[in-house]
């Protein structure tokens, strides 16, 4: 049972396909197994069918619109032809697709999202957990940075009863649990919940079960933690 | 190509029932005509979208013709009882220009397609129904206040995430998704409105 969900800017954002590539992603993931909040986007998408309804549409003649159909059907019909032409090679092309980039790693292997080990590339089946801090070790994840923010996008992994230290964020930071639970001022957030936190709010999240806790996290700005020590360990593994 | 029979390029309304319809001849009948008739009124508007969030003309074209192109091919999959057809047209517009701007196929959305997961929600059919008959958000917009409807504008005509909105306006990030919640929930209610006319 999933309680915690994005908020309505997330979805309608990831609607409008405004957000960065690894915030898409975690978004993806939950996706997979929330009606709720793919309810929500269905209806982010009709707002913005609507927008594009009411969109002033830039001039278009007679002419034009008869060039750019012909060229459609044009490029259309040839791309049957290749298609046929092609259709003998298509089925030994099938069996030759390389296997998922994680089937080594079994113990991920089980709890990772499908969406996420679909966009994982091979470089990432030799990552090992990187330590952070007692009790605390993370997998910095690939992901192409498009804009100017710098951000990450990890994996971490938080002992039973081990809390993070108290930290804020710049910007955006999205945290979806894989494995185990974590309790912070705002609730208990379990597999599937996702937590969404911004630079207004300030957390202390704590591994509260026997098991460890396995998030997905993306963020738009590194970390800011409210202790010194921590920053030393930032400046280390650059989180 | 003389079979493309078309109308007059001024013919700039389509009611979502008729943009539907035309959807789902290109789909099934592959019907020449149904689909310049979404060209005209469709292609206009996507090339003006495209431009407004920065792609260069050329580029715009670009992504409009492609656009139009995947509609024509996967118009067969066309479902009028999940999606308006003005919906399924944008997610086409949009992800095509993710995947110009991200180049990485793996993170392309085409692919993906939540409405083949089951929905276990009694709510699930109903709430189709809404957007199925969705028609007047343009009215809506206009119930938003200044501050909503600058933020509505931003996403999507600029193509602005929340934290890209907050630091052009320099406001806190929370006062932008709380204005956008807001925006959401009465854009939400106005498709409601629009069953009862």
């Amino acid at each position: 049972m999933i309680n915690h969900h994005f908020s309505e800017a997330t979805l309608l954002s990831y609607a409008l396909g405004t957000l960065p590539a690894h915030f898409d992603i975690l978004i993806e993931c939950h996706l997979e197994q929330c009606a709720h909040c793919r309810q929500l986007l269905n209806q982010a998408e009709a707002i913005a069918g609507n927008l594009l309804d009411d969109t002033m549409p830039l001039p278009l003649s007679q002419t034009e619109a008869e060039e750019k159909l012909t060229a459609i059907f044009d490029q259309l019909d040839d791309e049957l032809i290749h298609r046929q032409n092609t259709n003998d090679n298509r089925k030994e092309n099938i069996q030759q697709q390389s296997e998922p980039a994680l089937a080594a790693i079994s113990p991920l292997n089980d709890i990772l999202p499908q969406r996420l080990k679909n966009v994982l590339n091979a470089d990432f089946a030799g990552s090992d957990w990187q330590f952070l801090a007692p009790g605390v070790r993370s997998i910095k994840l690939p992901y192409t940075p498009e804009t100017k923010m710098q951000g990450s996008f990890r994996l971490l992994k938080i002992a039973p009863g081990v809390r993070i230290p108290e930290h804020t964020h710049t910007g955006n930071e999205l945290t979806l649990v894989l494995k185990g639970s974590f309790s912070d001022e705002i609730g208990r957030f379990q597999i599937g919940d996702v937590a969404e936190l911004d630079d207004e709010n300030t957390h202390q999240p704590i591994a509260d079960s026997t098991e460890e806790c396995i998030c997905l996290i993306a963020t738009e700005a590194p970390l800011e933690f409210k202790t010194v020590l921590p920053k030393v360990f930032q400046q280390f593994v650059g989180i | 190509m003389a079979e493309i029979l078309l109308l007059q390029t001024d013919e700039n309304t389509l009611t979502p029932k008729l943009a539907a319809k035309l959807l789902q001849k290109v789909g099934m009948q592959q019907n020449k005509a149904a689909f310049g008739r979404l060209y005209v009124y469709f292609a206009p508007r996507i090339k003006a979208y495209m431009f407004s969030l920065g792609c260069h003309e050329s580029d715009a074209e670009d992504l409009t013709q492609k656009t139009m192109m995947q509609i024509w091919r996967k118009a067969a999959l066309f479902d009028p009882c999940k999606a308006a057809a003005s919906t399924w047209i944008f997610r086409i517009a949009r992800n095509q220009r993710i995947d110009a701007l991200r180049k990485d196929s793996k993170l392309s959305r085409e692919e993906l397609d939540f409405d083949t997961i089951p929905d276990d929600s009694s709510n699930a059919e109903y709430e189709l129904d809404r957007i199925q008959h969705a028609n007047h958000i343009r009215k809506a917009i206009k119930f938003l206040n200044e501050d909503q409807s600058r933020i509505i504008h931003l996403s999507f005509y600029e193509g602005l995430s929340h934290s890209m909105i907050s630091e052009k306006l320099n406001i806190p990030l929370g006062t932008v998704k709380s204005r956008m919640r807001l925006a959401f929930s009465k854009l939400k209610l106005h498709l409601e409105d629009s069953l009862n006319d």
